[in-house]
């Protein structure tokens, strides 16, 4: 079986010209801009059909390698103003803040694990910090061929983590990415957990070119072991708008911008 | 009619033998198909509001049973052995079984802490890999002692034992993922650190291996004593071998449809194949002595003849006794409110019916075909037990209206006996207490709030209606009341959760360890705990919209008369305190199942006693065709269960599950010994003998014959008693002093009124 993998994936390099990880560091080249201010609407739906809807306005900006991201909660009318700020380091750990408008008050937050879900969605602080990049320091990766998506032509690359301690901390051993061949973006990705067993499935639909950036406007997350989903809806998507330094305080979280 | 039925069954005995053959094959195929069922929910019916009541809480708040694994260490648990123990094991499970839900395990590696420190608040694992140094261990001993809500849930309240709660993805694995745990965690034990499994899934897991190596027991058991009890009474290796070959018809059969109505094997079925053992060869037994006597006495005879004559004579009482022992299990069916009751009544009827048809066919078949020779115990008519046999009849003779008064001394020290009963029941009292699970479930009752669940499911009328501060404040008092009740230890319900974020966003302060104070901070909080938690860590506390919620309370003792009190307390207290426009909440849970089906027993006991008594007289007076003779049949048997009444009370016996089955029970098998003696006093009447010789031969015939009969079910019941389930052990010996008894009462106190009733016609 190994054999027939290996032969397969020379088969596919010399078919198409790229290996695993050549398409990865296209998906990782892509431009996601250099800020980005959206409206996400996070539609949350458990197994017995009921429904949690979340509305918010969030931004994100580059300083070099780092980034820093606020997001506020706009709905419903109970958590509205209730805001988190994040900043993520490459070289350091991550910090978090948060503001909670009933006690008025900015409480500091430990930062989250890569493989923690992310305010209760299907998506692991790790797939959200990513924005459909992949991290190389995490897989090893194999070409597994071309499958298409909803009619797109994708590569299948299969990423497997480079050891137990990894896998633990992200929660996947595995994730298989179906990469779109013409604009370098994840149509699907389906996620192992550690022991190897199918964990959950996702969909990037609606990408659209936004300011000259290809953006997913619809991303939808589906643990297929809980039976609980997740959609995530961007709108009024804005790379442009340059984005004031002073927005990602603790100051600007208890503002509310 | 009957008498060309039987002369075409020994006419034909091989046709007769290869249908009763074909029968037993078709049985033993349906037994194939036979599933266990040893849950608890097993025990009441799928319709039933409790029951109900508990799987919409299941379905809610994905309530599975789970695994408990407690690990103990007497030195204290906060050390960095017994902490690499907490984490190894919680990870070995969590990567090695599969059966176990992703991020199925509750531990301290597993749990987060919600720390307030000054700027803010930590969120993070209390033991977040192996090997903490001193300093992290302090750290992980102040972070429990500032969480109330694990304490004595997930740590004990003298901090020398911690638990890993173990989520299965269904309760279908429970016995090979406890078999496997049991095996795993002896790995961890050291001279210091024990570890013990338990839990509802263990328990569940456990009954099946346990039932499984029980029959393999009790099976062959009881089928080696019967023939030992055959060959005693016969002496020929036919007399010993045919009844075996009825006992299999009655057995197969009734095991073989129920698996092939898709009836599961309970964990009181496990009694079923014994008893229909011990049931199944009285007929024979009663058919051969006949026969060898009357080979005896008319020599001449043709075999075939001999066995026409012989089947033509036990017809009448064989179906009798059939008819009442099956009147007494339906009787079990009718008044029974538990499935697994119910079925048993019906299969051990149809299996006893079974072994009558075999009785009344192969049985004389097989004596045709195989020319069953004559047993040397009945060639003289003047045998050993003929002496015995005088002396019982001077007896009866002599001192009948003593052996009369004394039955009022039994009837006493039954209604004594039966006021110190007491209905209780225990689901791990079906165990043997030396067995690991029942020590597990004591050193866990022992450290912990308690390993039995009562669940109040509380439901508002609308999404977030749970942090109304109104409700909050109810459920809060809820709590605070069941901690008032004997044996609740403590409870946990979201309000825990909001009191402890409150108190985390607050720098720990303790005063702060109360409600928020509006609906949105309630809101605010859980969508930050929400912030790092999985999307279904609430799923067992509250509904996805914040509609419904699940208050677990914890009780340390899965005794009925302990829980009795509990349930109709918080019931009360919902009804007039907390229940309002917009707020219901319902008691739930396993500890209310376990109320309402041992409450039901007590209702249900005494209706089926009746039942199956006026079942009996019902049967005796439509074939006796006398009210006289049917309440006279009757008799012993009221007195033997009167009997057993006095047994269980004055030797601590609760009337439960398993021992509430034995008056019916004893009722259809006990008449069996007055309706034989009562038969054949009236025969011998007829034939014109009275007085002692009429009492001496019906202690010379029928009496040895229904001794047997009397020693084949004793023993075959008596064989439950090497059950290591403690239920079926306890029935055993209870149907065992109910025949012992009942044959007793039958035999002196009959032909003691008959006789007296005789001295007064002579008069």
């Amino acid at each position: 079986m190994r054999k027939l993998t290996l032969l397969a994936v020379i088969g596919a390099v010399s078919l198409f010209g790229m290996n695993g990880i050549e398409v990865v560091n296209k998906v990782n080249a892509r431009d996601d801009g250099q800020q980005v201010s959206r409206k996400l609407k996070m539609v949350l739906v458990n197994k017995h059909g009921k429904q949690r809807v979340r509305e918010t306005k969030s931004y994100r900006k580059y300083y070099g390698e780092d980034k820093k991201s606020i997001i506020f909660y706009t709905a419903p009318k109970r958590v509205a103003k209730t805001a988190f700020l994040t900043y993520d380091y490459k070289d350091k750990e991550d910090q978090q803040w948060l503001y909670l408008p009933a006690i008025k008050k900015v409480r500091r937050i430990s930062a989250s694990d890569r493989g923690d879900w992310f305010l209760g969605t299907d998506f692991s602080y790790e797939d959200i910090k990513k924005e459909t990049k992949i991290s190389t320091d995490d897989y090893i990766f194999t070409l597994d061929g071309e499958e298409s998506v909803d009619g797109y032509k994708c590569y299948k690359i299969v990423g497997t983590t480079k050891n137990r301690d990894i896998a633990d901390e992200l929660g996947y051993s595995k994730v298989v990415n179906f990469i779109d061949k013409e604009i370098f973006i994840a149509r699907k990705s389906i996620f192992y957990d550690v022991r190897g067993e199918l964990l959950k499935v996702m969909h990037s639909q609606d990408i659209k070119k936004i300011d000259g950036i290809w953006t997913i406007t619809h991303m939808y997350m589906e643990n297929k072991q809980n039976g609980h989903t997740s959609d995530f809806y961007f709108s009024d998507i804005d790379y442009k708008t340059p984005l004031k330094d002073k927005l990602f305080t603790k100051q600007a979280l208890k503002r509310g911008k | 009619m009957k008498k060309s039925y039987f002369k075409w069954v020994v006419n034909n005995p091989l046709k007769v033998i290869v249908v009763g053959m074909i029968l037993i094959v078709f049985g033993v195929l349906g037994m194939t198909r036979i599933v266990k069922d040893t849950s608890a929910d097993a025990f009441i019916k799928a319709d039933d509001p409790a029951l109900v009541s508990k799987n919409k809480l299941v379905e809610l708040f994905d309530l599975n049973d789970p695994m408990v694994i407690s690990i103990q260490n007497n030195q204290g648990i906060y050390n960095k052995e017994t902490l690499n123990v907490v984490y190894d094991l919680s990870k070995e499970i969590q990567e090695k079984f599969t059966e176990v839900q992703n991020d199925g395990i509750t531990s301290l590696s597993r749990q987060k802490n919600i720390k307030g420190v000054t700027d803010g608040m930590e969120i993070e694992y209390f033991v977040q890999h192996k090997n903490l140094t001193p300093k992290e261990i302090e750290e992980v001993r102040e972070g429990i002692e500032d969480f109330p809500m694990l304490q004595g849930i997930l740590v004990s309240k003298d901090s020398k034992a911690t638990l890993v709660i173990v989520d299965l993805k269904q309760n279908a694995d429970a016995e090979k993922v406890y078999k496997k745990l049991v095996a795993l965690v002896k790995k961890y034990e050291t001279n210091n650190i024990k570890l013990y499994v338990a839990g509802e899934g263990a328990v569940t897991g456990y009954m099946g291996a346990y039932i499984d190596h029980d029959a393999r027991v009790l099976n062959p058991v009881a089928g080696i004593v019967i023939t030992i009890i055959l060959f005693i009474a016969f002496r020929t290796m036919g007399g010993t071998l045919l009844p075996n070959v009825i006992i299999a018809g009655g057995v197969t059969v009734g095991l073989g449809l129920m698996g092939y109505a898709g009836i599961s094997f309970f964990i009181i079925t496990n009694a079923l194949p014994v008893v229909l053992i011990g049931i199944s060869v009285a007929d024979s037994i009663h058919i051969l002595s006949t026969y060898y006597e009357r080979r005896r006495d008319f020599s001449d005879e043709s075999i075939n003849d001999a066995v026409v004559e012989t089947m033509m004579e036990m017809f009448r009482p064989v179906t009798l006794t059939t008819i009442t022992t099956i009147a007494g299990f339906v009787g079990l069916s009718l008044s029974s409110v538990m499935p697994p009751m119910y079925y048993f009544g019906i299969f051990a009827s149809i299996g006893i019916g079974m072994a009558w048809v075999y009785s009344l066919s192969v049985l004389p078949a097989m004596i045709a075909k195989f020319k069953l020779t004559q047993s040397k115990l009945f060639i003289k008519k003047e045998q050993t037990t003929s002496r015995f046999a005088s002396k019982m009849a001077q007896l009866v003779m002599r001192y009948h209206h003593y052996l009369l008064a004394s039955t009022a001394f039994v009837v006493l020290i039954g209604i004594l006996g039966f006021n110190k009963m007491i209905i209780n029941e225990d689901r791990l009292s079906v165990f043997s207490p030396d067995e690991p699970l029942v020590q597990a479930d004591y050193e866990i009752n022992a450290h912990f709030n308690g390993s039995h669940y009562l669940d109040i499911l509380v439901q508002t009328d609308e999404a977030e209606g749970l942090f109304e501060p109104s409700v909050m404040q109810k459920v809060q008092a809820l709590q605070a009341y069941a901690k008032t009740l004997s044996h609740v230890q403590g409870s946990v319900s979201y309000v825990d959760y909001l009191k402890q974020m409150n108190k985390s966003l607050n720098e720990n302060q303790s005063d702060f360890y109360k409600l928020p104070n509006s609906s949105e901070a309630a809101s605010q909080f859980f969508l930050l705990y929400n912030a790092s938690a999985s999307s279904d860590d609430f799923d067992n506390i509250l509904d996805y919209d914040y509609q419904k919620a699940n208050i677990r309370i914890y009780v340390n003792s899965g005794e009925y008369i302990k829980e009795k009190p509990i349930v109709l307390a918080l019931r009360k207290y919902l009804e007039e305190h907390f229940n309002t426009k917009g707020l219901q909440g319902e008691v739930s849970g396993r500890v209310n199942i376990d109320f309402e089906w041992v409450n039901k027993i007590e209702n249900s006991h005494f209706k089926s006693v009746a039942i199956s008594l006026l079942l009996v007289i019902a049967m005796a007076w439509i074939t006796f065709r006398s009210f006289f003779t049917s309440v006279l049949v009757t008799l012993p048997v009221v007195l033997s269960i009167l009997t057993i009444y006095a047994v269980m009370g004055f030797s601590d016996i609760w009337l439960g599950v398993g021992t509430s089955m034995f008056a019916s029970i004893a009722i259809g098998l006990g008449v069996d010994f007055a309706i034989h003696t009562a038969e054949r006093m009236e025969y011998l009447y007829v034939q014109g003998l009275r007085g002692f010789k009429r009492v001496e031969a019906f202690y010379a015939s029928t009496g040895r014959a229904l001794y047997f009969n009397a020693l084949a079910l004793a023993l075959g019941f008596g064989v439950l008693v090497v059950s290591k389930v403690v239920v079926l052990e306890k029935f055993g010996a209870l149907v065992t002093v109910a025949i012992a008894s009942s044959f007793v009462y039958a035999l002196v106190l009959i032909p003691s009124i008959l006789v007296i009733l005789e001295k007064k016609d002579e008069k």
